[in-house]
């Protein structure tokens, strides 16, 4: 594929997650359960890794984390950058040696986004002296069954968007 | 230009990477508030407002549909309340002229507290379920700087600035994990420690911790910033004591406390730039 379409590929995903920021930003913030909310980025970043290229994905997942590190406050500056990327790696490990890719590999991808998310920010709590394992478990698990439901949602975002740029 | 990116996308993708995550491990690395984070917030600002702009619409709507019996029930509980109000302002004022005259006597300095308040909206809360923080659409062009106390308009405490732009700033507040507050109990002037905890956090409480072993705290205790060292101001009401626990160890106590503020409702907040405070 040449570089101009990649290029306008990653910019159609990016505004699908743009999208996603928007709606996390103005509905999903707002819906509370246990005093959790869901939680978007991970999932739309794991899932464009999974469906595109190795290095694509790590590429577009550390841009995208450089937008959330810059519009969000993470616990580092850099939080999202490495994040995103160790998310992107690990779907396009996921996705490339280990599950068919489709709907099931890009939901465990998504789930391992989520995870990574949670074990980073415990990780990052705990070096600081503020972490509590338990807590942070819940916090992960409830973040987790919250935003299960959404990835189908983020699925079928990008689906015209692979399937257009896969056909060329 | 489009043969531009044609040619030239994939190393152009490649080189933003490279100079963005270089930017943010340099700004992690350095104090303050470094300025390429400065400037993506001066440029965020004007989005952050519309959507806050757009909440506030949404919000509006469904305050729409409040029933007219619930506002009714709510006008008698206020008109219920500012008498009382009223009562112990009258008390106040009748206490503070005797407080005045026996200072007087004593040859005491007057108590006064004198804060310079700058009025800010909030822009944007963390989208994190690990942090607590806001964004306020007021930087260091109003004086306001790392480290002032964020009150609501009761005077009740929000939280403190931690990061600063020109036209915007970061407040952590007082359920975050990185919060940590010298702390008074009003009604016995015992000193402890108000901290943000990761458990007690998405509760939207807090916890005070180094009591005393013969601490007499009880249930619904006043508790207000220490206002020790001259960091923070002091009096400024953080909360009240909900419930006293023992830890884990068995030796030490600990109490959750409810900030009195409502973090959930609150749109507008008031950044102490500067202050006096005379005991």
């Amino acid at each position: 594929m040449s570089y101009g379409k990649t290029f306008y590929r990653w910019l159609f995903y990016g505004l699908a997650a743009g999208l996603g920021l928007i709606v996390q930003g103005l509905v999903l913030n707002h819906l509370r359960l246990w005093g959790i909310h869901p939680f978007l980025p991970p999932v739309l970043t794991a899932v464009a890794a999974a469906q595109e290229e190795r290095q694509e994905g790590l590429c577009a997942a550390a841009i995208f984390g450089l937008i959330c590190d810059l519009t969000m406050s993470p616990v580092i500056p850099c939080f999202y950058i490495l994040t995103f990327s160790a998310t992107a790696f690990l779907a396009g490990l996921i996705a490339k040696r280990l599950i068919v890719p489709g709907f099931f590999c890009d939901v465990v991808c998504a789930v391992a986004g989520i995870l990574v998310n949670g074990i980073f920010h415990a990780l990052f709590l705990t070096y600081r002296g503020v972490g509590d394992l338990g807590a942070a478990a819940a916090i992960t698990g409830s973040e987790l069954l919250l935003t299960l439901p959404l990835i189908p949602l983020v699925y079928l975002l990008y689906l015209p968007i692979h399937r257009r740029f896969q056909a060329d | 230009m489009k043969q531009f990116f044609s040619k030239n996308g994939i190393v152009l993708l490649a080189a933003v990477t490279i100079v963005a995550v270089i930017m943010c491990v340099v700004s992690a690395v350095s104090s303050g508030t470094g300025i390429l984070h400065n400037v993506a917030g001066v440029i965020a600002s004007p989005f952050r407002a519309a959507g806050s702009a757009v909440t506030d619409w949404v919000g509006g709507i469904e305050s729409h549909f409040q029933t007219v019996e619930e506002l009714q029930r709510q006008n008698q509980e206020l008109r219920r309340e500012n008498a009382r109000l009223k009562e112990e302002n009258r008390q106040a004022a009748i206490d503070s002229e005797e407080n005045a005259r026996l200072r007087n006597l004593l040859n005491l300095r007057q108590q006064r507290r004198d804060f310079s308040l700058e009025a800010a909206h909030i822009t944007q809360w963390s989208s994190s379920n690990w942090a607590s923080t806001l964004t306020l659409g007021k930087g260091s062009s109003c004086d306001i700087a790392i480290g002032d106390c964020v009150v609501d308009e009761y005077g009740y405490l929000v939280g403190v600035v931690t990061d600063v732009g020109l036209n915007w700033s970061t407040v952590t507040t007082i359920l975050d994990t990185d919060s940590q507050l010298g702390a008074l109990v009003f009604r016995t002037g015992e000193t402890t420690v108000a901290v943000g905890d990761l458990r007690l956090m998405n509760q939207g409480k807090l916890k005070l911790s180094y009591l005393e072993s013969e601490s007499s705290l009880i249930n619904g205790d006043l508790i207000v910033t220490s206002g020790l060292g001259g960091y923070y101001p002091a009096n400024l009401v953080i909360g009240s004591v909900e419930e006293i626990l023992t830890d884990d160890s068995g030796l030490t106590r600990y109490a959750i406390l409810a900030p009195k503020t409502d973090m959930g409702s609150l749109v507008e907040v008031f950044v102490i730039t500067d202050f006096t405070v005379v005991d």
